[in-house]
């Protein structure tokens, strides 16, 4: 973001950016990370309580190894669903924060549209999270395959 | 006589409950020796399962709680190793076999990965060898097809070939001492007795002790060279697998044996131990058996019978039947 009458340029351009930056995205980052963790805590703990944890420990692996590589992978099976709706939530929960933080982005000028009924960008951002779901659902869904050989087509 | 291998010394696990202190493994003493296979018989919830646990230092704790005793393997106590220490021993000198291959192997990596884990971690091999290694164990657990095996995934087996995968990793680094905790309960009976010939065979070829944990005669009567009767988390009877069957001396004992169908016997019903297995909260001073043997006596309820030699030599047997005390009442 250019503020007005800036003229710096180069590092202290970079610099300049990074100190407006950092509380809209602490508010963004904190937004997804609150209930993400709260399914990854569930998922982790469900998965350690396992069987094959249990053979992991047997078989005489470091506790690091048995909770990164065994438990994991395991615990990210669910989570992945939602990773794939936090594609369009951080559009649309952008919109607030934006508004609140005055930065002129995409959700900023999606609220002025409603202001001004101009009703072809209102539309158009409709179809493009939309198409952000979507996408995000495809992701979602080809990741799967990657993580759990269980649902890998052949 | 074979060295000992394994001694459990006073072995006491306690898991601490809302309800109270379940006295999982109470005060249990044995000795596995060098190329024997020890079968601990016992019904569910007897503590077998928590007594191999415990060896492995595989009880969660909290809630569990090694309270006392030691395990001694070749002279080291497991309870007091350093995690460092015991990991080494773990999957490497001491090795164990799940009740359920199917949820024993990690759904999302290889059988591959899983047979060299422990090939990498203890034996130190690289990637090839221990490829090479891992598929010469597959071979050797009876299952044909190695190579296109070590590439697949655990649920494009079926639970015999899991099994017999467990096993693999298992005998990967050729453990001094292989646990196996009901290692047949959860197949059918074609399989079982094919994975009870593989153990019997890999004992004969690599002279590993085994700890075999089950609730099926037959399986002990198959396997064993020595058994452990355990009830209510207490050794109750030890002896060879022969005089077991033959001069089966606690009441439990004998309950069990009769309780086994025999093949071209006729017989409305079997026979069956009446009453349940007492509560694990609450255990008094008693014979833990009292309320469901056919020959309590008064002091069965007031006084714990000693676990002593009766008889042979290596037969023990807690019961107040074979006892001074009891023999005068």
């Amino acid at each position: 973001m250019t503020s007005t009458g800036i003229t710096t340029e180069g590092w202290d351009y970079i610099k300049d950016v990074a100190k407006h930056m950092f509380l809209p995205t602490l508010v963004l980052v904190m937004l997804s990370t609150g209930s993400l963790t709260r399914y990854f805590r569930t998922g982790m703990l469900e998965v350690i309580r396992q069987d094959y944890i249990r053979t992991a420990r047997a078989k005489g692996l470091k506790e690091r190894t048995v909770i990164f590589k065994h438990a994991l992978r395991n615990a990210l099976l669910p989570a992945i669903t939602l990773l794939g709706f936090e594609l369009p939530g951080l559009f649309g929960g952008a919109m607030i924060l934006e508004k609140v933080f005055v930065w002129p982005g995409v959700g900023q000028v999606y609220l002025e549209s409603i202001n001004m009924r101009d009703y072809p960008f209102m539309l158009g951002f409709t179809i493009f999270l939309a198409v952000l779901t979507l996408l995000g659902n495809l992701i979602s869904d080809v990741l799967y395959g990657v993580a759990d050989p269980r649902i890998r087509l052949k | 006589m074979a060295k000992d291998l394994v001694e459990f010394k006073n072995l006491e696990t306690h898991f601490h409950t809302s309800a109270g202190i379940v006295k999982a493994v109470d005060d249990v003493s044995f000795t596995i020796r060098e190329g024997e296979t020890l079968c601990v018989v016992g019904e569910s919830g007897c503590g077998k399962s928590v007594t191999a646990m415990s060896l492995m230092r595989l009880v969660e704790m909290p809630p569990g709680r090694h309270a006392g005793g030691e395990i001694l393997f070749e002279g080291k106590d497991l309870l007091k190793l350093s995690k460092r220490e015991m990991s080494r021993i773990r999957g490497n000198e001491i090795a164990m076999i799940f009740q359920e291959p199917m949820s024993s192997l990690n759904p999302v990596l290889t059988i591959g990965e899983q047979i060299t884990e422990p090939l990498a971690l203890h034996l130190l091999l690289d990637r090839k060898a221990a490829k090479k290694r891992a598929i010469e164990l597959i071979t050797l657990v009876g299952i044909p097809r190695a190579e296109e095996i070590f590439h697949s995934y655990p649920h494009e087996l079926s639970g015999g070939m899991r099994q017999r995968i467990m096993i693999a990793i298992a005998l990967s680094c050729d453990p001094k001492l292989l646990i196996a905790d009901e290692p047949t309960t959860a197949l059918d009976v074609t399989i079982q007795a094919q994975i009870l010939d593989l153990m019997r065979d890999i004992k004969r070829k690599l002279n590993t002790s085994i700890m075999l944990i089950t609730h099926d005669l037959g399986v002990v009567a198959e396997m064993a060279d020595f058994v452990v009767v355990m009830y209510a988390g207490k050794v109750i009877e030890e002896a060879p697998v022969l005089e077991i069957f033959k001069d089966p001396q606690h009441p439990y004992t004998k309950g069990l044996l009769k309780a086994k169908p025999i093949i071209n016997e006729k017989k409305e019903r079997l026979y069956s131990i009446p009453g349940q297995v007492p509560n694990p909260v609450d255990l008094g001073d008693n014979c833990h058996f009292h309320d469901r043997c056919e020959f309590c006596m008064d002091i069965c309820r007031t006084k714990l019978p000693p676990l002593r030699v009766h008889g042979d030599h290596n037969h023990k047997t807690a019961c107040w039947l074979y006892e001074e005390e009891g023999k005068a009442q």
